[in-house]
């Protein structure tokens, strides 16, 4: 046998070698670490709920992001469910929504939707919301909806992030040597931090440029803003009553934010104008931005803590009556 | 096309595939139209300004040689200026506008004239650079012009080194087209190892490291101490394994068809002075303005006051070079300064190290000297990549004004394992510097068993695979 030929069977003996190795890494990834991720365990606590739920009916749904998520204790609240995710923008909460109410068949009186000041911004809506996690996504996203929200990456790149989502992953590995199991009640989790304790101009700093990112990011993204309007539609397709929530946020961001320039006025103004061409004004607004005054109960400057959330939760759960 | 992407992987395995199917007389056209290919998946329509350099500089070559005395230096004063103008036009234009507007403004004359809109052709500041070297070797008498246009024309766009260089000299690269290269399983073994390496310094550590560096340089003004320390020396491996990462991606590519490309960095944060630094960084750059502007100049056969101007005044053009702000004059100015006070102090800091009896222990001297001059670099970067002459002011002026570690706490940004991680890969890079700088690591490396040398390659893939940051970040000198 000729010295390349031999080479070459080297290189393919190799190279399968090296795939099947790929292949178990891939796995013991997809089966082990992916699903102690928080996205992940809270699919299984909604599977487990809905599976619970004497009969596919919900009086109360809340939808958003990580404001949502941790600021409510739904324990005391019957019939209700927080769908909301870090991260989520409107583009994941249409598909999310869609599944919920087409394949799982679940029947929403009222859908709470975040409507915070940043929910829109460019800084949140970076890959459509659907830049990480993409395996998880395509499990209710069609894919080819995911082509045109990531239209900037090639197909190829795609299927390799669904496929194989230990590429770009590995520090996730740390994750197998945690054994603190997460804890989520009826879709919330709780932290249990305060702001306060720590170097807090650093905290705002931090939480704006989360929140807006540089000077330039634009306040609403057209895409989450073309979502968040196909969102209405699709409730009121189901009959479902809407209310949009603003969850409560630190005295301090809200300072630092003005001394920033931000205005919400006009941020509101042109969200309302589009809302109002989808609804009129089939709708309801609750505005807890100013509720609570005292920062200890923030864990960051604009996410409520283990206290912050009870407070606010039986605040919610007064107001809920008249729904 | 970035080198970081599938489509780049796609398009090598293609090309030479057929490179080497092809026959000898038809691969200068199969690599000019891959380069042109390469090309157009930025801006097509920009083609059209390489054309126009590429036949500019290819009549002034032949003219050149056919000419004599003063027609000769016409040829090449108008192919400099061409050349030259094409730069001004996208690159300097509007820079030079902002600033002839503020003076105007500043001793109320009225000036209006537009800022263009165009969008800088991808490598423009390269391919000049490598024409201008062809016509003045023309000149000079160092390299016969090329006749063959489709030969010349692949000179200047060869893909590998197209967009952020090396900038190469006709007389090493000109001649390696009409060779014939042939399938040698070694040199392409040996290719894809400089590519493999290429891409670990690129995704594994530069972008990684642009995580901290946009976040904090992009918005300077709500950080200060500690994040605004880790956040440039994040940007000073930034910078180099993003570069070199490239350039050694575009050796490895052009190695495995059998051309060989110049090296453009040897280990420069083992520099031990300012002068080392620049004989290691950005080699192909930096002797091109060494034997290009310097040595025209005077070189060092001029007075020793005119030798430190001559040494400022590149550096200075060398910081206009890399952009059109003053923050990267400023970050050449800067060199030259070192340069110039690195020469005029060389007498003086050896008699300080013998005063100090640091000279006595070789190993701990030379580790100082590389302390002071990677740091002296890192401050240098501030101005590279600071947003503004403002920022970097900033920046300067709040990076010991906090030194806690408390952002770690509750920092998303600094994520704790993130920022462990690249200081796993910077450590293990350096590493291998180390040994490549004492022992040369491929001979110490193929002394190995081949299975342990399969097990390298194989695990640094993994690691290329597992802890790449593969969001397609763009290279940081394509902006040039």
């Amino acid at each position: 046998m000729s010295k390349n030929k031999k080479l070459l069977i080297k290189f393919l003996i190799l190279a399968i070698i090296f795939l099947d190795c790929l292949l178990i890494i891939n796995a013991v990834y997809t089966h082990n670490v992916l699903q102690k991720k928080i996205i992940y365990q809270k699919d299984i606590d909604y599977a487990n709920f809905l599976h619970n739920l004497p009969e596919r009916h919900l009086q109360f749904a809340f939808f958003g992001d990580s404001h949502a998520e941790y600021a409510l204790d739904l324990n005391a609240i019957t019939s209700s469910y927080n769908f909301a995710n870090s991260g989520e923008t409107y583009i994941i909460t249409y598909y999310k929504l869609k599944k919920i109410l087409e394949e799982d068949k679940l029947k929403i009186d009222h859908f709470f939707l975040e409507i915070d000041p940043h929910t829109f911004s460019d800084s949140i809506s970076i890959g459509g919301g659907i830049s990480s996690n993409l395996r998880f996504f395509s499990e209710f996203i069609p894919f080819q909806d995911i082509k045109k929200i990531r239209s900037s990456d090639s197909v190829i790149k795609l299927l390799l992030e669904i496929y194989f989502p230990i590429f770009g992953q590995g520090d996730d590995f740390r994750m197998l040597l945690s054994k603190k199991e997460l804890d989520i009640q009826k879709g919330s989790i709780f932290n249990f931090e305060k702001f306060t304790d720590s170097d807090i101009n650093y905290s705002l700093n931090l939480a704006y440029i989360n929140c807006f990112g540089s000077k330039n990011t634009s306040r609403i993204n057209p895409l989450n803003l073309q979502y968040f309007l196909k969102t209405l539609k699709l409730i009121k397709r189901n009959n479902g009553t809407i209310i949009f929530i603003k969850y409560p946020l630190s005295k301090e961001f809200q300072n630092h934010t003005i001394k920033q320039n931000l205005s919400s006025e006009e941020y509101y103004t042109t969200l309302f104008i589009n809302i109002n061409k989808t609804l009129e004004s089939d709708y309801a607004i609750l505005d807890y931005s100013n509720l609570l005054q005292n920062s200890s109960l923030f864990a960051d400057p604009h996410h409520l803590n283990f206290n912050g959330a009870q407070i606010f939760s039986q605040k919610l759960l007064t107001d809920l009556q008249k729904f | 096309m970035l080198f970081n992407s599938i489509s780049f992987l796609i398009f090598f395995l293609i090309v030479t595939t057929t490179y080497f199917i092809l026959p000898h007389r038809y691969r200068w056209l199969l690599l000019l139209i891959a380069s042109c290919y390469f090309y157009m998946n930025f801006i097509p329509v920009y083609i059209l300004v390489l054309l126009v350099l590429i036949i500019i500089d290819y009549f002034a070559g032949r003219f050149i040689e056919h000419s004599k005395g003063k027609r000769k230096t016409l040829y090449l004063i108008l192919s400099i200026f061409s050349t030259c103008l094409v730069l001004f036009i996208f690159k300097y234009f509007n820079f030079f506008n902002a600033n002839l507007s503020a003076l105007a403004d500043f001793i109320n004359w009225n000036y209006s004239l537009e800022y263009l809109s165009l969008a800088l052709p991808i490598g423009l500041s390269f391919h000049t650079f490598q024409s201008l070297s062809y016509v003045i070797e023309v000149y000079k008498g160092n390299q016969k012009a090329e006749k063959h246009f489709g030969i010349y024309a692949l000179y200047v766009m060869f893909y590998p080194q197209l967009v952020a260089g090396p900038i190469e000299r006709p007389s090493h690269l000109l001649h390696q087209f009409y060779e014939k290269h042939r399938v040698d399983w070694n040199r392409i073994i040996h290719g894809l190892q400089i590519m493999l390496w290429g891409f670990f310094l690129k995704l594994v550590i530069a972008d990684r490291a642009a995580i901290f560096v946009n976040a904090v340089y992009n918005n300077v003004y709500f950080y200060s101490g500690m994040p605004l320390i880790i956040a440039t020396y994040s940007f000073a491996f930034q910078i180099f394994c993003d570069f070199a990462g490239y350039s050694l991606i575009a050796l490895g590519c052009a190695k495995v068809m059998g051309f060989q490309l110049m090296v453009n960095f040897k280990r420069p944060y083992l520099s031990k002075s300012i002068p080392e630094f620049w004989r290691r960084w950005h080699i192909s750059l930096s002797s091109w303005f060494r034997d290009y502007i310097y040595i025209p100049l005077g070189g060092n056969r001029v007075s020793t006051g005119r030798l430190y101007l001559n040494i400022f005044l590149v550096f200075l053009i060398s910081g206009l070079w890399h952009g059109a702000a003053w923050t990267f004059v400023i970050w050449g100015a800067l060199h030259g300064f070192y340069m110039v006070i690195s020469q005029s102090t060389e007498l003086y800091r050896k008699k300080l190290s013998s005063f100090f009896c640091i000279s006595r222990f070789p190993k701990l001297h030379n580790i100082l000297k590389i302390l002071i001059t990677f740091n002296l670099v890192a401050f240098g970067w501030i101005f590279f990549r600071a947003n503004s002459l403002a920022d970097a002011n900033y920046i300067i002026t709040h990076l010991f004004s906090n030194l806690n570690l408390d952002f770690l706490r509750a920092s998303v940004i600094f994520d704790r394992s993130n920022l462990f991680l690249l200081i796993v890969f910077i450590v293990f890079m350096e590493i291998v510097h180390f040994i490549q700088e004492k022992k040369g690591i491929r001979s110490i490396f193929y002394k190995l068993p081949e299975y342990l040398r399969l097990l390298a390659y194989f695990l640094l893939l993994l690691v290329i695979l597992l802890f790449g940051v593969f969001t397609n970040t763009k290279f940081i000198y394509f902006q040039f």
